[in-house]
């Protein structure tokens, strides 16, 4: 069973993204910040981390640089999802980016995708 | 690496409405609801969410193509609600089960609260692929809540949710305060009332909230049709801003009455609006019919839109003194629009008759004779109302450039000239008199222009006849004055009254002020 990290403040959405992810099929764990989201990358290597942008503590963009330059998690894809556009200058060190509000397809096709599963997981 | 698939979406696209489909929501809606969000829709038993909420899912099937489910939290059976519906005509039994699905949620959310009851919605809203999404009894819900918390987080859950498939959600429930959490957290709070105001029952629409979006504010009026619920925004606020505009050329528009014509400077103004003020029996219907039979003998179109006589006294009436209305009537050229005495609603009726206009040869000049005033009058819910609708579909009526005279009448005994409406005079360009004058055991018609706005006009009194010979005005005030001059007086005047038959004392009205003004010869108002 594929796993996927959901990193997201908002709790609404966090628990919506988590439980539709159950629904088909992934193990999901969450959490609410970036620094959060490293200490469990330490811990548990998920398939996929499906991250906000604009959080407390540790931002999105910053808990990817983070990621990125640590050994072992370098690797994991991520997914950004934000209001607004990254900035064009940004290192672009992720796999897929959807722009708040999107659909649910555009969720689950991103996840399969880059999570390299076609269909359910 | 693979780029966003949601990236460059403009404001327009992200902001997408579904249309309800129900004659003027969209209108106060600007637009209609907003495509995924999440909507309150309140109201006491009996005031229509029901019947508006299916009306919304069957239109929303019809017109979009859309896929419903209808979730019910009551322990009120389907086949019930299913057979009131079946009496209306936008339901589509057909349309059940593959496009409107209806299921109850009441056992899932009594067994396994809020957590279960999100389960079912999001199961079954993926199932059926629905974009538009109805839980009706949201108040059912609440009870099962164990805290207010708990019941936030499960609207906002929802909210997440329907947003995220982009299906538009109604929650449904009984009134509740205006603070209270749900109405907080949605998009839109809509509440539909029903209330007695004196004998009459009363449903109404307020839209109270709608993020995101400007609406009609205020309270506007619900009829429940065998088609469904039909809404009538306040004429005052529906016209804040008249997108038409009139003609540039002014003509005059005469009566076909030489003489008046003359005292007129040839006719009213093109698209201007004339009060003809006067006492029952005085001949104001029959003025007015010979305005429109005048118009169409030049080949304008004209309009009767009246509340008292139906369209075969009116005709004959207007042939027994020699008017040919029934000729213009049979060849299109009038058209009579008559409101049976029945409960109507004032903005329905404004709206009856700019549509009908609307739907006309806007290039044409056009006639309208209103008659009268006392019919918007006895339709108005709230009276105070009536100067501000009558300023507003007056002038939607000039911007349409018609040509427009409407009665009003005066009490049949007084000796004192006041207008019911008195706001009328100020917002008509023209105001004709009609009135009663006895002498000598013959009762006596008198004609006055008390006020002609921007024109020439002959401020002289004169005899007003109608026969069987046709309707006539004096060619002289003289024949007017020697009726004044004689022991003319008002119908029930002259006579000294007891102090406890003498009438309530009452500041000038409008038309004494008027009055006052007036002399004889020409005159020129500005």
């Amino acid at each position: 069973m594929r796993t996927i990290l959901v990193v997201e403040d908002e709790f609404d959405v966090q628990q919506v993204v988590a439980d539709v992810l159950r629904d088909e099929g992934y193990e999901v764990a969450v959490c609410g910040n970036g620094r959060d989201a490293l200490q469990s990358l330490r811990v548990h290597r998920p398939d996929v981390v499906v991250m906000d942008v604009m959080m407390p503590i540790l931002s999105g963009m910053q808990a990817l640089e983070e990621m990125r330059k640590t050994p072992g998690l370098d690797g994991v894809p991520v997914i950004l999802m934000s209001e607004t556009a990254p900035r064009a200058s940004a290192p672009r060190h992720w796999q897929a980016f959807l722009k708040k509000p999107f659909r649910l397809e555009q969720l689950l096709d991103a996840v399969a995708r880059v999570s390299g599963v076609a269909g359910r997981a | 690496m693979s780029e966003s698939e949601t990236e460059g979406t403009d404001k327009a696209a992200r902001d997408p409405r579904i249309q309800s489909g129900i004659p003027r929501l969209d209108f106060i809606l600007k637009g209609g609801l907003k495509l995924g969000g999440i909507y309150a829709l309140m109201g006491p038993p009996g005031s229509g969410k029901t019947i508006l909420a299916n009306q919304l899912c069957c239109n929303h099937i019809q017109k979009q193509e859309g896929r419903c489910v209808y979730m019910t939290l009551l322990i009120e059976s389907h086949a019930k609600m299913l057979s009131h519906l079946s009496t209306l005509s936008f339901f589509k039994p057909e349309f059940i089960p593959e496009r409107l699905y209806y299921i109850s949620g009441y056992q899932q959310v009594r067994e396994g609260g809020f957590s279960g009851l999100m389960e079912l919605i999001r199961r079954t809203l993926r199932d059926r692929q629905a974009t538009f999404f109805v839980i009706d009894g949201m108040e059912s819900a609440e009870q099962f809540s164990t805290s207010p918390q708990a019941y936030r987080e499960f609207v906002h859950g929802l909210q997440a949710f329907t947003n995220l498939l982009g299906c538009t959600t109604l929650l449904v429930s009984n009134v509740r305060e205006r603070t209270h959490v749900e109405n907080a957290v949605v998009d839109g709070v809509i509440e539909l009332s029903d209330k007695l105001v004196g004998p009459r029952a009363v449903r109404e629409l307020t839209v109270h909230k709608f993020r995101g979006s400007d609406y009609l504010r205020g309270r506007h009026e619900v009829e429940i049709t065998g088609d469904g619920l039909a809404i009538h925004p306040r004429t005052e606020i529906q016209f804040a801003r008249p997108p038409e505009q009139a003609h540039e050329q002014r003509i005059r528009m005469g009566f076909g009455l030489k003489r008046l014509d003359e005292m007129l400077d040839g006719g009213l103004p093109s698209g201007s609006t004339t009060a003809l003020i006067g006492a029952p029996g005085t001949g104001k219907t029959l003025l007015g019919l010979c305005f429109l039979v005048e118009g169409a003998r030049q080949g304008q179109h004209g309009t009767y839109f009246g509340f008292y006589e139906p369209p075969p006294r009116l005709i004959e009436k207007a042939e027994d003194v020699g008017l040919p209305l029934n000729r213009y009537v049979k060849d299109g050229r009038i058209e009579l629009v008559w409101q049976p005495p029945l409960e109507h609603f004032m903005d329905s009726l404004a709206e009856q008759l700019l549509e009908k206009l609307r739907a006309e040869d806007k290039k044409e000049r056009r006639r309208l004779f209103i008659d009268g005033a006392e019919g918007f009058r006895a339709a108005a819910v709230y009276p105070d109302r009536v100067p501000r609708f009558l300023s507003a579909l007056t002038n939607q009526l000039r911007m349409q450039d018609v040509t427009t005279v409407m009665t009003d009448e005066l009490e049949l005994f007084q000796p004192e000239l006041n207008l019911p409406t008195p706001e009328l005079a100020n917002v008509v360009e023209s105001v004709l008199l009609l009135r009663y004058v006895e002498l000598r055991s013959q009762i006596y018609r008198l004609l006055s222009i008390m006020k002609m706005r921007e024109s020439r006009y002959d401020t002289s009194l004169r005899e007003f006849r109608i026969s069987r010979e046709g309707i006539d005005v004096a060619d002289s005030f003289e024949s007017a004055e020697a009726i004044l001059s004689g022991h003319g007086r008002i119908r029930n005047g002259g006579k000294k009254k007891t102090k406890a038959e003498k009438p309530r004392k009452k500041k000038p009205g409008v038309l004494k002020k008027m009055l006052g003004r007036g002399g004889r010869g020409g005159g020129r108002e500005r």
